[in-house]
């Protein structure tokens, strides 16, 4: 059953990737050139890549690891003659990748928002553009750093430490363009930019936590402790829950048309950050003394006590201001203020139509002008919605009512 | 649709194709007994593959350009072609990952299976490809009654090929198995393959296994076409046919791949 639901979940992000590639390609508005997608979009197409073609191999390896208990056909069972190992491997060739469908989105949005918020060009459109997919691809030849000290083949590891590493090199680009981006910039800090400032911050420690793991020689002593534990949650805290809470900030008011409240929005944010970084310095400081995951009880006279009494109330302080959160979230849903014109200031095409979305989103169809982020640029236009006012060529003709399905 | 391609060049290409899949066939054969060399395989299986998803699947279709007329039909079969393209990428992960998994488990030697047997079914898979492609073509020119003909070939071969292999490979149905490879001249008394049997077993049984769910639904989807075409379907909405045939093709390519994964690379398995 766990496995028949595992092939439906492989099966509906299959299709979905399938779906927001072939949009991605066919069903752009006019004038929306590769280069003057949004940042987000590059950023679903990446994450979509890896979705379309890596989802199958755990879907395989699960299949196989079924028909072995089914059947006893011995593809992992050493006794009649199969490899332990390639399980490992399958699985890891998925789950490698998987973990950058997590991030990607969350990157997308930090480079989507951080503009709006500091009302300045996004530097490096093209290099963060290419970065996410640079992500994407390097992702697949990565998967057996996950197995360093699991038996396998030891020439190996030298390579996929070599290209572990070159990881660094794309998430590079985009923090470096990240930063650039925020300098001189006029910056603003509701809610949702707070959460972006902190998924940066807390992006920049898993980073630099990582290629340590990387290394071999550190990563056999490192492997399975807490430290490995710390330094994945501030890539998934930095990459896809900071961003993921500053998304529904920013988007809320489009969805529903009011907005969340910020003064509790705000509390959210700063009781969860610092607990955060405590609840993840913690693990890895144990993780650096010898703590290994997976383990609920050990000796007293180790002196982890302190630091896991620490960790724990860091943890349920996250929890707390993650309650904070749905209750602001669904009073807000009904209660919130009201918010219906483009209260960001943002340029995207979706805030130029009312909140809540109409029924038709795009009554009139767009041309894009320009470029998507020149934020505090005189004179710029991404889009032009218009189609009496505007005199650009490109315009397509006006349809009749009832076109559209 | 417009017919830019009379029907006599189609024929000609497809017929030539199919002579360069036939050969191509035979000299793997010839490779496998003569030389035993693994990359003069995998060259004539890319070259093979090539050829199928140039020719037969016609990929050069495909159309990357964003366009404005969004209720034409060629616009939206446009669409459609690109949506497939992308699933036949995604579903030869499944077929890289088996292999994958077949060169872990068995590098260099392969399960005892009958030569003849393999040959023949190989045989099959590609003739049906050459009628498939056959049909398209002539429902494309309007033919209607070629194409129900056609893919009625086409169906009676993949059939024949999804029995071979279910029925005779896997030792099914005992009795018919061991006549019909006792006539490809396999001496009495060797013991079938079996998927408990150790990893060889496992990994034959796997790969051919997910390979024949794919005929199976291959052969489906032609039924589904020819039951259509016969009511007098795809006069002018011909892109389904497309789809069927090139889901085929696709079929043809992952057993081009698999045919000398499994029957003639390395060594035999005692």
């Amino acid at each position: 059953m766990f496995f028949l639901g595992v092939f439906t979940a492989g099966w509906s992000s299959i299709l979905g990737s399938a779906n927001v590639i072939a949009t991605v390609i066919r069903m752009r508005a006019k004038g929306m050139t590769a280069m003057r997608l949004p940042i987000f979009v590059w950023a679903s197409i990446a994450t979509s890549i890896i979705a379309l073609t890596a989802t199958q191999l755990i879907g395989l390896s699960f299949q196989l690891v079924m028909f072995q208990r089914l059947f006893g056909m011995g593809f992992f069972d050493a006794a009649k003659g199969g490899n332990p190992v390639l399980f490992q491997h399958l699985f890891w060739f998925y789950s490698h990748p998987a973990v950058y469908v997590f991030v990607l989105p969350g990157l997308g949005v930090i480079s989507e928002l951080l503009p709006v918020f500091a009302r300045k060009p996004l530097f490096g459109y093209r290099w963060i553009a290419m970065s996410s997919l640079g992500i994407a691809l390097v992702g697949f030849t990565v998967w057996a750093h996950h197995m360093f000290t699991s038996g396998m083949n030891e020439y190996l590891r030298v390579p996929f430490m070599y290209s572990t590493l070159l990881v660094a090199v794309p998430t590079g680009v985009k923090f470096f363009s990240w930063v650039a981006t925020l300098w001189g910039g006029k910056i603003e800090t509701p809610t949702p930019m707070l959460f972006v400032l902190g998924a940066i911050i807390v992006f920049l420690l898993g980073g630099i936590t990582g290629p340590p793991n990387a290394a071999i020689a550190l990563d056999l002593h490192l492997h399975d402790t807490y430290w490995v534990v710390g330094h994945f949650h501030d890539t998934i805290f930095g990459g896809f829950i900071f961003p993921f809470f500053a998304a529904i900030y920013y988007w809320f008011p489009k969805a529903t048309g009011r907005r969340m409240n910020e003064f509790w929005g705000k509390v959210h944010f700063w009781m969860m950050t610092p607990s955060f970084l405590v609840l993840t310095f913690g693990m890895m400081r144990v993780g650096l003394l010898g703590m290994r995951r997976r383990i609920a009880d050990y000796d007293p006279a180790l002196g982890f006590d302190t630091t896991h009494l620490i960790m724990t109330i860091a943890g349920f302080l996250i929890f707390f201001s993650v309650l904070i959160f749905f209750i602001n979230l669904f009073h807000s849903i009904s209660h919130g203020e009201k918010a219906e014109g483009n209260i960001w200031n943002s340029r995207s095409p979706e805030w130029q139509v009312p909140s809540p979305m109409p029924v038709h989103n795009y009554d009139v169809p767009f041309v894009v002008v320009g470029e998507p982020y020149d934020y505090g640029l005189a004179d710029s236009k991404y889009v032009e919605f218009s189609p009496n006012g505007s005199k650009h060529p490109e315009f397509p003709p006006v349809r009749e009512a009832g076109k559209y399905h | 649709m417009v017919h830019t391609q009379e029907n006599k060049t189609l024929l000609g290409q497809g017929v030539l194709i199919f002579i360069y899949l036939a050969v191509l066939t035979g000299l793997e054969f010839f490779i496998a007994i003569s030389f035993q060399s693994v990359p003069l395989l995998i060259v004539v299986a890319l070259v093979k593959a090539a050829l199928v998803v140039y020719y037969y699947m016609h990929v050069y279709k495909l159309n990357l350009e964003a366009e404005v007329d969004d209720e034409a039909y060629d616009y939206k079969a446009g669409t459609n072609r690109l949506g497939l393209w992308l699933f036949l990428i995604s579903d030869s992960f499944v077929f890289a990952g088996l292999m994958a998994m077949r060169v872990n488990l068995l590098g260099l030697t392969r399960p005892q299976l009958n030569q003849f047997l393999g040959l023949g079914v190989t045989a099959v898979l590609l003739i049906s490809s050459f009628f498939m492609n056959r049909g398209e073509a002539l429902m494309h020119n309007g033919d209607r009654q070629g194409f129900l003909r056609y893919t009625a070939i086409t169906f009676l071969l993949g059939l024949g090929f999804l029995l071979g292999v279910v029925i005779i490979e896997w030792h099914t149905i005992p009795a018919i198995a061991e006549t019909v490879l006792h006539l490809f001249g396999e001496p009495a008394g060797v013991e079938p393959l079996k998927p408990t049997s150790g990893v060889a077993g496992a990994a034959f049984f796997m790969m051919t296994g997910m390979h024949a769910f794919h005929v199976l639904s291959g052969l489906i989807l032609l039924g589904i076409v020819w039951n259509n075409g016969r009511k007098g379907f795809y006069d002018e909405k011909q892109y389904p046919v497309e789809a069927v045939a090139v889901y085929w093709h696709f079929v043809d390519v992952v057993w081009i791949f698999f045919y000398p994964a499994l029957y003639l690379i390395g060594t035999v398995i005692k």
